[in-house]
């Protein structure tokens, strides 16, 4: 058992505190945030300024990004901001209340069914987001690189003090605006930084196509902040298969292999012979049912069958676990591709070959 | 009051809030009131005139 942080107890205190589990009756335009997170944090004016947001993590670890310290300082900062916001808010220009229902597709799917949940999970709204753009014809797979992570202009903040900068890859964006280690990010655009959330809330509203972004930032030793700019290029959202892979709604995206289950652990790659630093499948599910039956009817009859190992697809058997292979699919492969699957199946090695539906 | 997850990150939400037997508006024993009506919790906030603390989980 564990007592509770005093210091968090003292500043929530200053807080009307609120805890959110379903997203059914949320004001989707006015708190946003990246809805695929585990758990995310907004601090808020009831008035609808979000002043900052607190959340994020990496592809394998769902609170890596997270820190109380962290956490208790964008809390205690928030009280003054807040003080400040309250002797003179901004004109806010009221934005139209929406939640997951004036979301058309989903509210369809949902009226089919004979009741209406009980709970609509965060990441349910991503994943209603992105079908109903695609049901729509508006979908362009540019729109799936969301809320960038800070290594996407080049800096990794430090997880406990999140404004200041522990690295900034050389030749990056961040590093030809002369972002130095142990600088203090204080704005970056309209935004006051202090969490990681809070950048990725700044690049998320910047255009894939790029776009400059203004920097303040403070560099030990000097009196006053400096200010720079990021010259972000088109494409700067991208990234890579893996960094993306904990996405829910990678399921949506096609092709897709039409098939899945578990990554085999070394002890079961090596009785099976195996090179345990390699990828290995084993086959639990194929998907010829539902929304997107075609591709796993396509890999049955080129001879797929529950069980079998795959150890290799298009060539690539060095996927580190099995959300990897599945996004990687989706992001790097078109319709109409052939891919050649290897597999084992009792002991004896196979080679299929599917197209991509 | 005590939480039963170890992960000091989720400890420090406070008590029951991130426990499934959370089920409605209630005072820990630290003194927090959490609120799960988000519309009340807005008014409250405007009438008390303090910040808001949303917590999605």
């Amino acid at each position: 058992m564990v007592r509770p942080n005093a210091d968090f107890v003292a500043v929530a205190k200053k807080f009307v505190c609120v805890r959110i589990v379903d997203m059914q009756a949320v004001d989707i335009n006015r708190y946003r945030f990246d809805f695929d997170l585990t758990l995310a944090v907004l601090l808020a004016n009831a008035d609808g300024t979000i002043y900052h947001r607190y959340g994020g993590r990496t592809h394998d670890d769902p609170l890596a990004w997270m820190s109380r310290k962290t956490l208790i300082r964008v809390m205690r900062a928030t009280v003054h901001e807040h003080a400040l916001h309250e002797k003179s808010p901004n004109d806010k220009k009221a934005v139209p209340r929406r939640t997951v229902y004036d979301i058309e597709t989903f509210r369809k799917r949902m009226d089919r069914k004979p009741k209406r949940p009980s709970c609509i999970h965060c990441h349910t709204i991503h994943e209603a987001q992105v079908r109903d753009r695609m049901a729509s014809g508006l979908f362009s797979k540019d729109s799936i690189w969301i809320w960038p992570a800070p290594a996407r202009v080049g800096l990794t903040l430090d997880v406990s003090d999140q404004a200041l900068i522990r690295t900034v890859i050389k030749g990056s964006v961040a590093a030809k605006a002369g972002l130095k280690q142990g600088d203090r990010l204080v704005k970056v655009g309209w935004q006051k930084i202090l969490t990681i959330h809070d950048l990725q809330w700044v690049l998320q509203q910047t255009p894939f196509t790029g776009g400059e972004l203004g920097v303040l930032y403070l560099r030990a030793g000097d009196p006053e902040p400096r200010s720079t700019t990021l010259a972000l290029t088109k494409g700067f959202k991208r990234t890579d298969p893996l960094t993306y892979s904990w996405r829910p709604y990678k399921w949506a995206l096609r092709p897709a292999p039409g098939f899945g289950g578990p990554a085999l652990a070394t002890a079961q790659k090596k009785a099976l012979d195996l090179d345990p630093k390699k990828f290995a499948l084993r086959v639990q599910y194929i998907v010829d049912w539902g929304d997107f039956p075609q591709q796993g009817r396509e890999n049955r009859r080129k001879g797929l069958r529950k069980g079998d190992v795959v150890i290799s697809y298009a060539g690539k058997d060095d996927f580190a676990t099995a959300p990897h292979f599945h996004s990687w699919t989706r992001l790097t492969k078109k319709r109409g591709d052939s891919v050649k699957i290897v597999l084992l199946r009792a002991g004896r090695r196979r080679e299929i070959e599917v197209t991509l539906k | 009051m005590a939480v039963s997850n170890p992960n000091p990150l989720l400890a420090a939400f406070v008590g029951a809030v991130l426990t499934p037997t959370f089920s409605a508006a209630q005072e820990s024993t630290d003194g927090i009131r959490w609120m799960t009506d988000l519309p009340a919790a807005e008014a409250a906030a405007a009438k008390s005139k303090k910040p808001m603390l949303l917590v999605f989980r």
